[in-house]
């Protein structure tokens, strides 16, 4: 997701050196703590391209810095799918001897490639934040959706009772869908208040593998559409003690991924298991699925909020990069835990399994 | 001719059978808008009423414990009650009918105090839950409010000195005997009761024996 217009505006506000964003560069902006240094206004606007061709190079370099043709070191980061650069004030493998020669026109203070790691990490959670709290407002408007969800599943209910004599309506097919936005809005409530999981109310003993079946027979209502099959396998009896409402998230959210990413006429294998471990009992899900390969490093952020990988993004450009960060803020609310495992495959596809276990009630 | 062992304490008692369920709970909506599914809830057998705000007449009529089951909205009602409005009608309302059984009934979900909210509830039914949901978790609760260990309870814990372990179980007996007792007889029983537990003007408990002599233990006895 590329950052909106009152994101980008945060961003240009927060930024503590010159930049600019490398999909259309300009003369780099002035950061709040480092005016942009005169010598890039002259040197951009002067026609010879060689700025331009700078941040071409910059955008295509496997290494952070480079140095421009003029000495000084520009940065590349990416805040959610859009790429920047700071520039004029980063330390660079040249900036001491050019340091030399440009003088007064150089500026002393500089900052090493690790400063300003820390520096951008901090701007992505605050814009992170900022961003929730815009979220909230649309709740107001999500609680309309669901006054409106709640009158589609009454009319679906209610015609299931009494079908209509003439043509045939897929009821089932749009009950499934009225019971996935319910647990989109479900999703959408935890992120606005994850304290709510810490209420303890509305927890309940729940049968683990039929809330993963009837989790499979709504998705089922999507498989047609890409030629997938889902295929549920194993068993348990055993229950856990929590908030159906957030629980039903997490294997919704592994099933949603498998079908977003998994190439057409695959298989999608959902298992339930139990297994003990130094005396406890534990239930797993694992959910089995072919999908674009990520990167070591891609895929060790994979829990975290907005953490896709590019590969992820190409293949599919729904969702928000949120779903599997909110399954482990979830396990960790409810005692549970959540894991993955990438296999790679000849293809040039990965074999995704992700999981969840948590200690069973009985 | 089968002969029943006549039970002693309350916790013998078991559950209501879902057509009694039907029959003896009552359910009472608090929300600014009246929600889709009243109707259908109507005809699925439950006896449930909707208002908007706690002005309305039949608020009283919920203080009075006349309802066992509160579907209750956070934002927009209980303005009378204070800022926190969803959150006080609840503090308020658990105050006065500890048996009163709560539900959250709210989609609206961003901020601390609805997190307090959601705590002090028993349950939670989603805005947008259908028919079968609906059911489910109010017949749930109602299936919880409609026993006499709930009662019991609560009567005890409304007490402000705890019963002697020997007035607690001949206290129990003599409820327990009231129910059996025919409707004329009741009443002298229940004002013994009263005497024997010192508590003639406590409104609360006398409307909690009261709830559980008259109806909901006779459920059990027929």
């Amino acid at each position: 997701m590329t950052l909106s217009i009152d994101e980008m505006s945060l961003f240009s506000v927060l930024s503590p050196l010159p930049w600019t964003n490398l999909a259309h560069p300009g003369i780099p902006i002035p950061g709040i703590l480092m005016s942009t240094p005169s010598i890039c206004s002259k040197k951009f606007t002067c026609g010879d391209g060689k700025c331009r061709k700078h941040y071409e190079d910059l955008k295509i370099s496997e290494e952070g810095v480079v140095t421009c043709p003029f000495g000084f070191g520009s940065y590349k980061f990416i805040i959610n799918d859009d790429l920047f650069a700071f520039t004029g004030f980063v330390s660079s493998p040249r900036s001491n001897s050019i340091s030399r020669r440009r003088g007064k026109e150089f500026p002393k203070n500089r900052f090493n490639p690790d400063e300003l790691k820390q520096i951008i990490s901090r701007i992505q959670n605050i814009i992170n934040e900022a961003s929730l709290s815009s979220q909230v407002e649309h709740l107001e408007a999500l609680h309309e959706v669901r006054r409106l969800n709640q009158i589609s599943k009454v009319i679906l209910e209610g015609l299931e009772r009494k079908p209509p004599s003439g043509d045939k309506i897929d009821l089932t097919r749009a009950l499934k869908a009225t019971e996935l936005m319910s647990l989109h809005l479900d999703a959408l409530d935890f992120v606005a208040n994850p304290d709510l999981i810490k209420t303890r109310t509305g927890i309940h003993e729940i049968n683990f593998y039929k809330v993963v079946d009837k989790i499979c027979k709504i998705y089922r209502a999507l498989e047609k559409k890409k030629k997938l099959k889902i295929l549920l396998s194993g068993e348990s009896y055993k229950r856990i003690r929590c908030d159906e409402r957030f629980f039903h998230i997490i294997p919704s959210v592994f099933v949603d991924n498998s079908i977003k990413y998994a190439p057409l006429g695959t298989e999608i294998h959902v298992n339930v298991k139990e297994y003990s471990n130094q005396g406890e009992d534990f239930v797993k899900l694992t959910v089995t699925s072919q999908g674009p390969r990520s990167t070591p490093e891609e895929e060790s952020r994979i829990f975290i909020k907005k953490g896709r990988g590019r590969a992820a993004k190409e293949t599919s450009s729904q969702g928000a990069g949120c779903g599997l960060f909110i399954c482990s803020k979830i396990a960790e609310g409810i005692g549970g835990f959540v894991d993955k495992k990438q296999k790679y495959l000849p293809s040039g596809l990965s074999e995704w399994s992700f999981v969840f276990y948590i200690k069973t009630s009985s | 001719m089968f002969w029943q062992k006549p039970k002693k304490t309350m916790a013998e008692f078991k559950k209501l059978e879902r057509p009694q369920i039907l029959k003896r709970g009552r359910t009472l909506i608090l929300d600014d808008e009246e929600p889709e599914i009243l109707e259908p809830l109507k005809q699925e057998g439950l006896t449930i009423d909707h208002i908007a705000e706690t002005t309305d007449p039949r608020f009283v009529f919920l203080e009075q414990g006349e309802y066992d089951v509160l579907l209750l909205d956070y934002g927009d009602v209980g303005k009378s009650f204070g800022q926190q409005q969803g959150l006080d009608v609840l503090i308020h309302l658990r105050r006065i009918i500890p048996t009163l059984r709560i539900v959250a009934f709210t989609g609206r979900t961003f901020d601390a105090s609805q997190a307090d909210f959601f705590r002090l509830c028993d349950d939670v039914l989603r805005k947008d839950a259908g028919i079968r949901e609906s059911m489910e978790i109010i017949e749930n609760q109602l299936e919880q409010a409609l026993t006499p260990e709930i009662f019991w309870k609560a009567i005890l814990d409304s007490l402000e000195i705890p019963l002697e372990l020997s007035v607690k179980n001949k206290l129990e007996k003599e409820i327990i005997a009231a129910a059996e007792e025919k409707t004329e007889k009741r009443e002298r029983v229940l004002k013994n009761i009263y005497k024997m537990m010192g508590i003639s003007g406590s409104l609360i408990l006398e409307k909690l024996i009261d709830k559980l002599v008259t109806v909901i233990l006779p459920e059990f006895l027929k």
